[in-house]
Formats: structure tokens, C-alpha cells, sequence
């Protein structure tokens, strides 16, 4: 029995799992061809997972494994993509005081959030053992690094990037971190929730290109991913977060820092960067706002 | 011709079954639909061509594949196309913590993943939400028929969910392949 062509439209949306979560991809286009929509889509799905082979940490065989288990041993050349996820992952950790920092994999494995690959690290460490020199990457004490809140937003910018000229508007939302071309004007929902799941939607408008959330509640009771770098204790806030950001990789990244310090976003509100709380009830806040009027 | 009894028992299970429904907690449900069947093996297979096969799983098959995958076979009807190069696309449907999701994979002559595509996404919220029945009750259903369908949402952030599920129910249909379709 012969496929049935389909009649051809000028938008397309597709969703895979990737990154570990569920990727969708929006896609329009200028002309009606469905050939050249999933063409594109199938470009942005290929990068995301050109991506998630580099830098995924339950992957023995990614790049970032292999940095894990061989950098404290020699230095490591890294490719162009880990090298600038990785160095704005370290300029994060400067202006922050630490407060952002990719070192906290080994509580993560601890906690049974991250798999356990059996490699030593020493407690003591942190992002400042982490040193890149020319395209090299090496540890002065073992560590783990996991890029679990970045990586995501870097590939959702790269995906989308790599197409945008190709497309009148195109969204790359992976799992709740998303990016539109044309976000002028357009809206967004948020989950707002408490520990058993999602319980509302709160409809805001877009403020900057990309948006990230952070909240625990699909994780179990007991456990969180976000963790303080100083105590490594667990946050078990049951708020959401949410950062709107020129870019992913940016938002992602620091709604792991509002989380742990709100009073350290103010310092990028410069870039375009505002961050939103929803607590239970499902109320907005604006973190900045509030800061700035005690 | 159906006993009286009968027909009283038959009454009596639908009234409980009704009240049953009614006391079900409400929730509300976001859902998202990408694409169609004929639309994923168009994207997966491209214009190879396929028949159907109407396949149903024995008890026996059913505790192989689960025994040779440590997941679950919660429906014995398969459906799936055969192409003509030996390949397979099958429409599945996974039912997680907070998701349900209808999927099409497309697996090669080897058994190897060709594509997953994700053709309906739902997601319960709700402060009734808090028990696996509640998922329960849309399986087997599309989009049109939920309860409360959430509005039109073209973007949608919040804390990451797992993709765990799904990559269960393609273990599972590789599993499946395995077990009994590389047989046909």
C-alpha cells in the first residue's frame, strides 16, 4: 500500500524524545512544501542530538564522560561546542560567586539523580579546578562535571540558529527550555505547581527571545536536582522559576541561580535578562521588581 | 438470549461503572497533536511502501517480551505496517506518571530504531490529579474526547519531564520485533 502524500501546508510541528525529555519543534515557513518543513525540522532534531552525544552525562561514550574520567589525569582537547558551553559555564561561576557551578555532579550521583560511572572525586573540589587552556580542558582535583543545566538551552540555541534564515518563525522548546525567532508578541504557559505534579497553567507574555523554568515537581518527593554548591544540600522549594533570557543556554543557566540566590539576577538585567517566581496559588512575581522594592 | 439475571448484573456494573466515573477527581489536561498516522510514515518511511498486519500478541509472547525487557506489555494488539523492504512502522501508546503519549516508531529489517515520532502528547494537571486511575481513563482515547481540554497553548515551559517512558515503550516494540514480528 502506497504512502498518501500529504497536502502541502506552510507549518509544521514536531516533537521527539531527546536531551532526555520531550523536544518539540514549530516550524513557518514562507512557501507551502512539506519537503523543506521536514527537512528543516529533521536539521534542527540532528543537532539537538549532535548535542546531547556530546554532552550527556548518562552516555558513557560522550565527550563529557570521556572529560570526567580522563581530565585529572592530562589535559584534554574538547570540541568548539563543548569548549563554549564550558567556558560560559566557568564566566557564570566567576560573576556568581560560585553560586552557579558544574562540579556538583557528585552530589547529583549521590542522590541517585545522576548515574553512578565509579570514578573517584575529591569533596573538596569545585568549579576552580576546572581549567581551559587553548582548547584543552584539564582538573587540579578530581571532579565530575554535569552540564544538565546548560547543555540544554546550548542546544536549543545551536538547533535553532542553524535554520532561523530558512524559516519565517520557528520555536525549539526542549522540555519547558525554549527559544522563538519571532517572540515579539507571543505568549507562553507556565506550569505552576506543588510536589505532586503540575496543577495550573499561568499564561505570560514572552519578554526576551528564550525562556527557561526550574521547579523539583516531576522529581520525587525526596529528591531534587538543584543543590547548593557551598552546602550541597538539596532545594526542595516547591516554587517554579522562570528566566527569560536573549538566549537558552543563559536562561537555563540561571534559573539554577535564582533558585540558589535571586539577589545575584540583578546583575544581568542588563543583558535583557527578568526572572518570575509562581508559587502554589499561581501567583507571578517578578523577581527583579521585588528586589529592587525590598 | 441473556437471562434476566443477567440483566440485572449487566445494569448494576454500568451504574457503578457511571458513578464510578462521576466520582473520579477532576483534572484538566493539556494535549498536543503533531502529526498523524499517515503524516509519520510519510517522515519516518518516506514513500516506501507498507501493508498492515494484524497482529496479536499470545500470553506467551507477551511474558517473553517482558521477561527479554523488564517492561510491561499492557496491550496484546499491535498495530503495525510492514514496508516492503522488511521494515516495520507501529503506533504505540506509553502511559507515564503525569504523560500519555501515542508514538509512532519505525524500526529497520535488522530491528534497529529507524525513528520515534511523537504524534499526541497529553499531560493531566489539576488538584485532582494524584492517581494513576485518573491517566487511566483516557487510554485508548484521542484528543477530541478528553474531559477538559486544555486551551490552545503553542508554547508551554515548567519544570523537565522525562522522556523515560517512552524510550520504556520503544525498549518494549524492540523487544516486540525480537520476540515476534522479525518471524513474519
Amino acid at each position: 500500500m502506497p504512502v498518501t502524500k500529504q497536502s502541502a501546508t506552510n507549518h509544521i510541528k514536531r516533537c521527539k524524545p531527546l536531551l532526555g525529555t520531550y523536544v518539540e519543534v514549530s516550524v513557518l515557513s514562507e512557501k507551502n512544501n512539506n519537503d523543506i518543513l521536514i527537512d528543516i525540522s529533521e536539521c534542527v532534531f540532528s543537532e539537538i542530538q549532535r548535542i546531547e552525544n556530546l554532552m550527556s552525562f548518562h552516555d558513557p561514550d560522550s565527550e563529557l564522560s570521556y572529560i570526567n574520567r580522563e581530565a585529572y589525569n592530562h589535559s584534554c582537547s574538547i570540541s568548539k561546542d563543548m569548549k563554549e558551553v564550558l567556558v560560559a559555564a566557568l564566566h557564570l561561576s566567576k560573576v556568581t560567586n560560585g553560586i552557579y557551578d558544574i562540579s556538583i555532579a557528585p552530589t547529583l550521583v549521590r542522590n541517585g539523580i545522576l548515574p553512578d560511572q565509579s570514578i573517584d572525586v575529591d569533596d573538596q573540589a569545585n568549579w576552580q579546578d576546572i581549567s581551559i587552556i587553548k582548547g584543552k580542558i584539564s582538573f587540579k582535583r578530581k571532579l565530575l562535571i554535569d552540564l544538565g543545566g546548560i547543555a540544554k538551552g546550548y542546544a536549543v540555541d545551536r538547533a535553532l540558529c542553524m535554520v532561523e534564515n530558512q524559516v519565517k518563525n520557528i520555536t525549539v522548546n526542549a522540555g519547558g527550555d525554549l527559544r522563538i525567532k519571532e517572540w515579539s508578541g507571543e505568549s507562553v504557559g507556565i506550569k505552576a505547581s506543588d510536589t505532586k505534579g503540575f496543577n495550573s497553567l499561568i499564561f505570560v507574555p514572552m519578554h526576551q527571545a528564550a525562556l527557561a523554568t526550574s521547579s523539583n515537581y516531576y522529581i520525587d518527593v525526596n529528591k531534587s536536582a538543584m543543590i547548593d554548591p557551598f552546602t550541597k544540600k538539596e532545594l526542595k522549594d516547591k516554587k517554579s522559576i522562570s528566566v527569560f533570557a536573549p538566549n537558552c543556554m543563559l536562561a537555563d543557566a540561571l534559573t539554577k541561580v535564582a533558585f540558589l540566590d535571586i539577589t545575584l539576577i540583578p546583575i544581568f538585567k542588563p543583558l535583557g535578562v527578568k526572572a518570575i517566581s509562581i508559587d502554589e496559588s499561581g501567583n507571578v512575581q517578578d523577581l527583579c521588581e521585588r528586589l529592587e522594592h525590598g | 438470549m441473556m437471562s434476566g439475571i443477567n440483566k440485572v448484573k449487566k445494569f448494576f456494573i454500568k451504574v457503578v461503572a457511571f458513578i464510578g466515573l462521576a466520582l473520579l477527581p477532576v483534572g484538566h489536561l493539556y494535549a498536543e497533536v503533531y502529526m498523524n498516522t499517515e503524516q509519520a510514515k510519510e517522515v519516518l518511511w518516506q514513500a516506501t511502501a507498507m501493508s498492515p498486519v494484524a497482529i496479536v500478541l499470545t500470553n506467551d509472547q507477551m511474558d517473553a517480551i517482558e521477561d527479554a525487557s523488564g517492561i510491561w506489555v499492557g496491550n496484546e494488539n499491535l498495530k503495525a505496517w510492514k514496508t516492503e523492504t522488511g521494515g516495520w512502522f507501529i503506533i504505540d501508546q506509553v502511559v507515564g506518571k503525569h504523560e500519555m503519549i501515542d508514538l509512532a516508531v519505525a524500526l529497520t529489517n535488522e530491528g534497529k530504531v529507524k525513528g520515534i515520532e511523537v504524534l499526541q502528547y497529553r499531560e493531566a494537571y489539576g488538584s485532582g490529579v494524584k492517581h494513576p486511575k485518573w491517566l487511566a481513563q483516557f487510554l485508548g482515547k484521542d484528543h477530541t474526547e478528553h474531559l477538559q481540554l486544555g486551551n490552545q497553548i503553542h508554547n508551554l515551559s515548567g519544570g523537565t519531564l522525562s522522556s523515560r517512558h517512552i524510550m520504556e515503550g520503544v525498549t518494549r516494540l524492540v523487544h516486540t520485533w525480537n520476540q515476534v514480528l522479525r518471524h513474519l
